[in-house]
This record gives structure tokens, sequence and C-alpha cells, in this order.
């Protein structure tokens, strides 16, 4: 059974990267978007063979279902959406590589050099025979959510609720300049309010 | 109360309907008409067209509509009942008049005189061409063309919708039987024409081929 | 099943079969089961609706093909496999294909989550009932995918109709469900389901009621109220009729099927068909009981002694949830007899300013009905264990009833006032040109 969790594994992470990779290889942003989506689908099997139901769930729902299709809707509102001919390269790329290589070298060289290496061998552990098993359910999440990390969550919500509120004034045009096309009943109905208004 | 307005593309008129006594009562009232029509449905079929619920399809290989007395499809020629005759005397007027050209005549010549004797010899209709518009038998003046209600002619062979003389033939009383009032107001006409044209013809010239045989060839010779 | 797998394998051919073979080996059945029954499923109901639809508009339809025109779906399916596979010269080739499977696949994944009778789901998990909602919003990508590919503005414009439906609506679909989630206080279909034996009042709330398997959540006012609200979703998600703003065909050809042919389009087709069952049976499920109904759970009972009573129960309750299934289908083809198609302002109000409100209450009621039914000292709540059983639902009853009848009252007077209060008449409106008496 682990060999075949472990062949999972190794599987789903190899599509991951590859997604991943062709994500910024790909010419097309439309191909490029739905290898991105791949890859979501794949962290959420990657959750899923943790025993991470909801959490898997919640990675479809939120990302592949809802994120993606933003996306989607956003590149296709766009023109060029081939970009065939284009350079994927920026000319001074290597000024770029130079910042990624320094802040991934400044995350993984502090963790590889402050971690002992002295990994103990594998025990396998047995579990008592009638001990429930350890499993990340919704309830727990909901717990913690409601007790121990209670300001990060309402923090976090407070973020949301402006960037709604941000999106509505960018969008909200004056009530006054709004057109609307009528249908015919509407508009006599109008005339007829307004007409009412006049008589009074 | 209801209010007309006027627009350019013509006219509209808003009614007022009573105030909804709770918020989908139109909607549950529009359902309940189609749940009725469904249940209508299974009933016995409609009669005619003032009943407004019940099936009303003509199931049409096993159903078919009566079809009215000026219904036309594609043309027919007519030969008598019980002479035989043909009523057709080959003046060529069908020919002529037919928009599309697909009727083609050979006129009859007497073997024996070699003149021409009022009969067609052949008679082509090129019915896949034809488009029934039925001017061939509006200018007949022997009503000998008419328009069949026969309108299942599909097939799978393009050539045998070439429709020959022998093809073509009906016997009267099968006009009679589609169309009674029409052939009522010209019977008499056509029969007197009828019996003039067989004076001009002679033996078996002129007599439907399915009849040859069954009817005794005309005694009179044209007058010489 | 296991138990029968296990006996095949291991006793009577004594193959030593370790846990997990049997397991995949009862996954890949149940896959060969659905995979079977699906299509079937579909050809049935394109027929039924053609059937039924052509009644409500005094029409017999089709009635050719075998006995009645059972026949016709699968002169339909010869018809899709036999005709021409056409690609858009100019179409993105890989999406296109890929798009068809993108499609069908999640509506397949969603049935595998349904009880179809006690103890028959095929997977059974905790959180089965977001997965269904989860992966149906999968879909979506697929359209996307197929409405771009074609490289054609009706299929482009379609892809985008659909996608702003389904994500505007997926909102209360999921919230309503909430309540329902509350309620019961488990995400697992199946517990769901298991939770609506007895009479009006379900067993996990009057334990003392009698079985009939009548305790469905419709007969709360929670989940009246959260069942008039997902319907309503449910149509929008299906793009059943009064919703089919994506595949107008009077305005845009057919959505985002505009370019496809073939068994292409059959898949699209299916994929649509097959969406539609599962949200049927999913209204079936958690509304209205799935497979409860008079006689299951004492059949299911006796089956603790006989093995013979426990098919039984299966099969009746397969039936009650098929009939339930096919009375919602009959719903939605006559709510497609009766309604014209709305407008996509229409239906975005519905959808924000009327539906997600209403559900956002709902969510409010359902967690009112859990702490008047389970609470007690621990949540202090100690006044509450004071009354009985009985009492305690009729409180919850009363007023989740009259809070949710105030919300909706107040919610279609300000909607109706909203709609009456129209913005004023522009002049060099271009459409609105009318002259009055
Ligand atoms: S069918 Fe009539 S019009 Fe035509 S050739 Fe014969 S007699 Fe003349
Ligand atoms: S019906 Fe019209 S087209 Fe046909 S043969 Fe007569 S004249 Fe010609």
């Amino acid at each position: 059974m682990e060999i075949v969790v472990q062949i999972l594994f190794m599987l789903i992470s190899a599509l991951i990267i590859i997604a991943a990779l062709m994500v910024v290889s790909v010419k097309n942003i439309i191909h490029a978007a739905l290898w991105l989506f791949t890859s979501f689908f794949a962290v959420g099997a990657l959750y899923l063979l943790l025993e991470a139901e909801f959490v898997a769930v919640i990675q479809v729902l939120v990302y592949v279902g809802a994120v993606s299709i933003l996306v989607l809707f956003a590149i296709m509102l766009t023109r060029h959406v081939t970009g065939e001919g284009q350079n994927q390269l920026y000319s001074r790329w290597w000024l770029g590589l130079i910042l990624a290589l320094t802040l991934f070298g400044a995350i993984i060289v502090p963790t590889v050099f402050k971690q002992k290496w002295n990994i103990p061998a594998p025990t396998v552990v047995t579990e008592p025979q009638n001990a429930e098993p350890v499993v990340a359910g919704v309830a727990d999440i909901g717990k913690a959510f409601m007790r121990e990390y209670l300001l990060p969550f309402e923090v976090a919500s407070l973020v949301l609720l402006v960037a709604l509120i941000g999106a509505i004034v960018v969008v909200f045009e004056e009530r006054t300049e709004r057109r609307v096309i009528l249908t015919l009943a509407e508009s006599w109905a109008l005339r007829q309010k307004e007409s009412a208004k006049v008589d009074q | 109360m209801t209010v007309k307005i006027e627009i350019q593309r013509g006219s509209a008129v808003p009614l007022s309907r009573r105030h909804p006594k709770f918020l989908g009562q139109g909607m549950l009232k529009g359902m309940e008409v189609v749940l009725d029509h469904w249940f209508k449905s299974f009933g016995p079929k409609l009669e005619n067209f003032s009943q407004t619920a019940g099936i009303f399809t003509t199931e049409y290989p096993e159903e078919r509509l009566k079809l009215a007395e000026a219904y036309r499809n594609l043309p027919i020629l007519l030969y008598d009942d019980e002479t035989g005759q043909e009523l057709c005397t080959s003046c060529l007027q069908c020919e002529k008049i037919c928009p599309p050209q697909v009727i083609h005549i050979t006129q009859t010549k007497d073997p024996s005189t070699g003149k021409l004797v009022l009969a067609a010899a052949e008679f082509i209709i090129e019915y896949d061409a034809c488009m029934g518009c039925g001017l061939c038998a509006e200018v007949c003046p022997f009503d000998s063309i008419k328009m069949d209600h026969h309108y299942e002619l599909s097939t799978a062979d393009h050539a045998s919708l070439t429709m020959h003389k022998a093809d073509l033939l009906r016997p009267v009383s099968y006009y009679q039987s589609l169309a009674p009032t029409f052939w009522e107001q010209t019977k008499e006409n056509a029969y007197k024409k009828l019996q003039n044209t067989v004076k001009r013809r002679s033996g078996l010239l002129g007599i439907a081929p399915s009849m040859v045989g069954k009817v005794q060839p005309p005694e009179t010779k044209p007058a010489e | 099943m296991e138990a029968l797998i296990n006996y095949l394998l291991n006793t009577a051919l004594n193959l030593h079969a370790p846990e997990w073979v049997i397991l995949l080996i009862r996954h890949l059945l149940v896959a060969t089961i659905l995979f079977l029954v699906v299509p079937f499923q579909m050809l049935l109901l394109t027929y039924f609706e053609r059937r039924v639809i052509a009644r409500m508009q005094d029409r017999v339809g089709p009635n050719r093909v075998g006995w009645e025109g059972v026949l016709q779906p699968i002169a339909d399916a010869v018809k899709m496999f036999t005709k021409e596979d056409i690609v858009p010269a100019a179409a993105d080739k890989g999406v296109h294909l890929l798009a068809t499977g993108v499609v069908v696949v999640p509506t397949m994944f969603m049935l595998s989550v349904l009880p179809w009778g006690p103890g028959m789901t095929p997977v059974d998990f905790e959180t089965s009932l977001l997965f269904f909602f989860a992966i149906s919003s999968v879909s979506a990508i697929g359209l996307v995918m197929g409405g771009w590919s074609g490289n054609n503005k009706f299929s482009l414009l379609g892809a985008m109709r659909a996608v702003a439906q389904m994500i505007s609506y997926e909102m209360p679909a999921i919230l309503s469900i909430l309540a329902l989630v509350l309620m019961t206080g488990s995400m697992s279909i199946s517990k769901i389901v298991e939770a609506q034996g007895g009479l009006i009042a379900n067993l996990t709330d009057l334990p003392k009621v009698p079985d009939l398997g009548l305790g469905w959540l419709l007969f709360t006012p929670v989940g009246f109220l959260a069942f008039v609200c997902f319907f309503i979703s449910a149509l929008a998600e299906g793009e059943r009729t009064p919703f089919d703003i994506p595949e107008a065909d009077s305005e845009i050809v057919a959505g985002y099927m505009t370019e496809y042919s073939g068994m292409k389009f059959g898949m699209f087709y299916l994929a649509q068909y097959v969406l539609n069952f599962a949200l049927c049976a999913i209204t079936a499920t958690l509304f209205f009981g799935g497979w409860q109904g008079p006689g299951v759970s004492q059949l299911s009972a006796m089956g603790a002694n006989n093995q013979l009573f426990s098919i039984l129960a299966g099969a009746l309750g397969v039936v009650y949830l098929l009939l339930k299934t096919y009375f919602f289908f009959f719903t939605m083809v006559w709510i497609r007899g009766a309604f014209p198609r709305l407008r996509i302002d229409q239906l975005m109000g519905l959808g924000w300013k009327f539906l997600l409100p209403l559900t956002l209450v709902n969510i409010f009621s359902a967690a009112i009905w859990a702490a008047c039914i389970h609470w007690g000292p621990e949540q202090g709540l100690a006044f509450l264990s004071a009354f009985g059983p009985w009492k305690r639902w009729a409180i919850a009853f009363l007023s989740t009833l009259v809070i949710n009848l105030l919300a909706a009252t107040l919610l279609v007077r300000i909607n109706s006032s909203a709609e009456s209060s129209m913005p004023k008449l522009v002049e060099d409106q271009k459409f609105g040109a009318v002259t009055l008496p």
C-alpha cells in the first residue's frame, strides 16, 4: 500500500512540476492558463493523498472552479491571445534570474543549514486498534478558525470586504448617468408616473 | 384600462393586469395552464380548430387530412371510361404555356394517309422539373389535362420521374372522384368536344393503351 | 459488496488477495455499473423530455422508432456517431478536443457520491456534499475551453454567458445547502439522507416519531426555503429553460456548442443531460429524502437476519430515488414548457439581489434551528434543556418560520420597489423612442 502511495505521489508531483513549467514557457496565454488549472487540480489530488479531503475539495472549488474561470475570463477579454512570434524573454532576463535566485537562496539557505540532518530511520507507528483516526476534518478546521486563529481570520475577511467595496467603487456609475434601455411598457409606466407627478 | 402606444413599427397595447395577490401568482397560473394541456393531451383528439386543448397532430401515413378539391399536385391526362378515348387532341397549348417547358408532345399521324390525327402519339411530362403551377390544366381547351391529388411520388430512381403517356393516363371517373363539382361544371363541354374529336379519329388511334382490346374501336371513318 | 468479493476471491477461489485488491475490484465494478447506467439514463431522459414537452404543447412527440418511439434516442445516438466530425480550420484543435472531456468527466464524478439506496453510495466520504458542487464547477472550464477554441464569436459569447451564470448561481446553491449542513451536522450526503427518516419531523430532531421515511428536510421552514432557492439555482446551473441564456438558440446559435458536430456535440449533450439528472437526483436526495420512503428502513432492519430483505430494501430505495428524480425532471420540463427565457440582467438581479440574501438569512435560521434542537448547557443555553424534545422542535419550527417569512416578504418588497423606481429616461435613448397619447 505504501508503495502505491509513493508512486502516486511521484506521479502527481511530476504533473505539478511539469504543468508549472508549462505555465511559464508556453506562448499562448490561454494554454498557459489551462496548464495552471492542471497544476491546481494536481495540488488538489496531492491534498487528497494526504487524506485532507476538505482542503482538497476546497482547492477544487475555489482554485479550479472560481479563480481559474476568472483568469480565463480576464484573458479572453484581452486582444492578443496567442502571442505567437513574440519573444518570451525580457531583454534583461539575467537581472530577473539573479533576483529570483537571490530570493530562493534567502529562503533555502537558512532552511538547509539550520536543519539538523540526522533524520531517524522511519519507525512504523503502530496505532492502538481502537484509536480514532486523526483526520483533519471540517469540524477541526472550523474550531481552529473560530478559536485559535480568530484574529487572522477576521482580518482576512476584512481585507476581502475592502477588496469588494473597492471593486464596486471602481465600476460604479452614477445613477443619473446610467443608460437603461426600457421596454415599451416600462417607458410607458415611467411617463405615466412622471405625468402624475406634474399633475399634483 | 388599455392605452395604445404608437411607435414607428406599429402599435403596442399594454394591458393592465390585476395586481397579483402574492409573489409568483402569474407564474403559477402559467404552470397550471401548461399542466392542463398536458393532461388534456391524453384525452380525445381535437375535432375542429375552435378547440384549444388536446392533440391536433395528424399522424401522417395512417391518418390523412382531406384534401380540398382545388388542391393540385402534378398533371395527369384523362380518357373516357367507356370508349377509352383520350380527351387530348395534341393541340400543343399546354406544351407552349408550360413555364419550365417540361411537356413534350408528339402528334399522331395516320399510318395510311400520313395526315395528322387529333390524338397524341406520345405525351411526356418531366415530373422532376414540373413545378405544379397548373397552367397546363388552365389552358387546355379540351379539359384533357388535370391536376392530380396524389403526392407520394418520392423515388430513388430519377429516370422514373419522366412520365410517358401510359403513366399519365387516368379514367375520367378518377378525376371525378377527386373534384366532383369541378367536373360537373365542365363535363358537358368536355364530352361535346370529345365527340367532335372522336369523329375525326380512326381505328385504335387515340385510345388509351390500357383500354385497347377492351373496347370496340369506333365505326365511323373520318369523312374525307 | 466487499464481503461478496472477499468471499469469491479468498474463500471460493483461495487466492489470498490483499485488501486493496478487493477495494480496487469493488471500485472498478461500481464504476463500470455507473458508466453503463449513465448514458442509458441520458438516452431515457432525452426521450422523456421530448415526449413530455410535446404533450404540453399539444403535440405527440417522437413515437415512430420502436414501441411509442422508445428507440428514438438510440437512433439519434447512431446518427451522432456516424456524422462527420468537423473542426473549424482556425480552431485550436487540441483545446477543442479536450474541452469535451473536461465537460463530461466531472458530471460522471458527480454521480459517484450519490447514495442510490441504503448503504449504496459508490464513494462515501465526509465532505461528499461539497465535493459534488466543487466537481460540478470544473465543467465550467470545459465550457470556456470549448467556447474559446472554436474561434467563433457565438461560441465565445455562449461560453461567457455560461460562466457568468454558473459563477453567480453557484453561490446561492452552495449557501442554501449549507443550511442543511448546519441542520444535520454533516457534510456527507449519505448521512443527510439517513437523517431524513421519520414522519414530518425527522428522527434526529425527534427520536420518537414513527419511522416512515418521510422526515424530509422539505417539511421544515429552513429546508423549504433552501429547496426553493436551490431548485432555482439548479435550473440555472443545468442551463434549463428559463435560464438557458448560454445556449439561447434564437440568439447565439447554440452557444458554446456552436462549433461542435458529430460525437463531440453528442458529448456536450450527454454532459448536459447527466448534469440535469445529477441535479434532480441531488434535489431529491437532499430535500425529499433520497431513498427514504415508507418501508425501506423496516426492510433493512429485517435484513439483519436475512440477506434477501436488505437486497429488497436496496431495490425499494433505488426505486424511490428514481421516482423522485424523474418527478423533478418532469418539473424541469414543465417549467421549460411554461416560461420564456430570462434577460441576462433579470437573471443576475434574481441571483444576486434576491436568492443570495435569502439564502444568507436561511443560514441564520438554520443556526437557530440547530441551536434549538441540539444545544444545551455545554454551549451556555441551559434553559433549553428544561424543555422536552417536542417543545424544542416546536420552538425551532415557529421561530425559523417567522424569520424566513419576514425575510422573504421583505426581499420581495425591496426587489419590487427597486424595479418600479426606474431611472430617468435619457433623451437621446436609441431604442425607447415612443410617442405617447
Ligand atoms: S393536354 Fe390539352 S392542351 Fe395539352 S395538347 Fe392535349 S388537348 Fe392540347
Ligand atoms: S403544372 Fe405547370 S410546370 Fe407542370 S407541366 Fe403543367 S404547366 Fe408545366
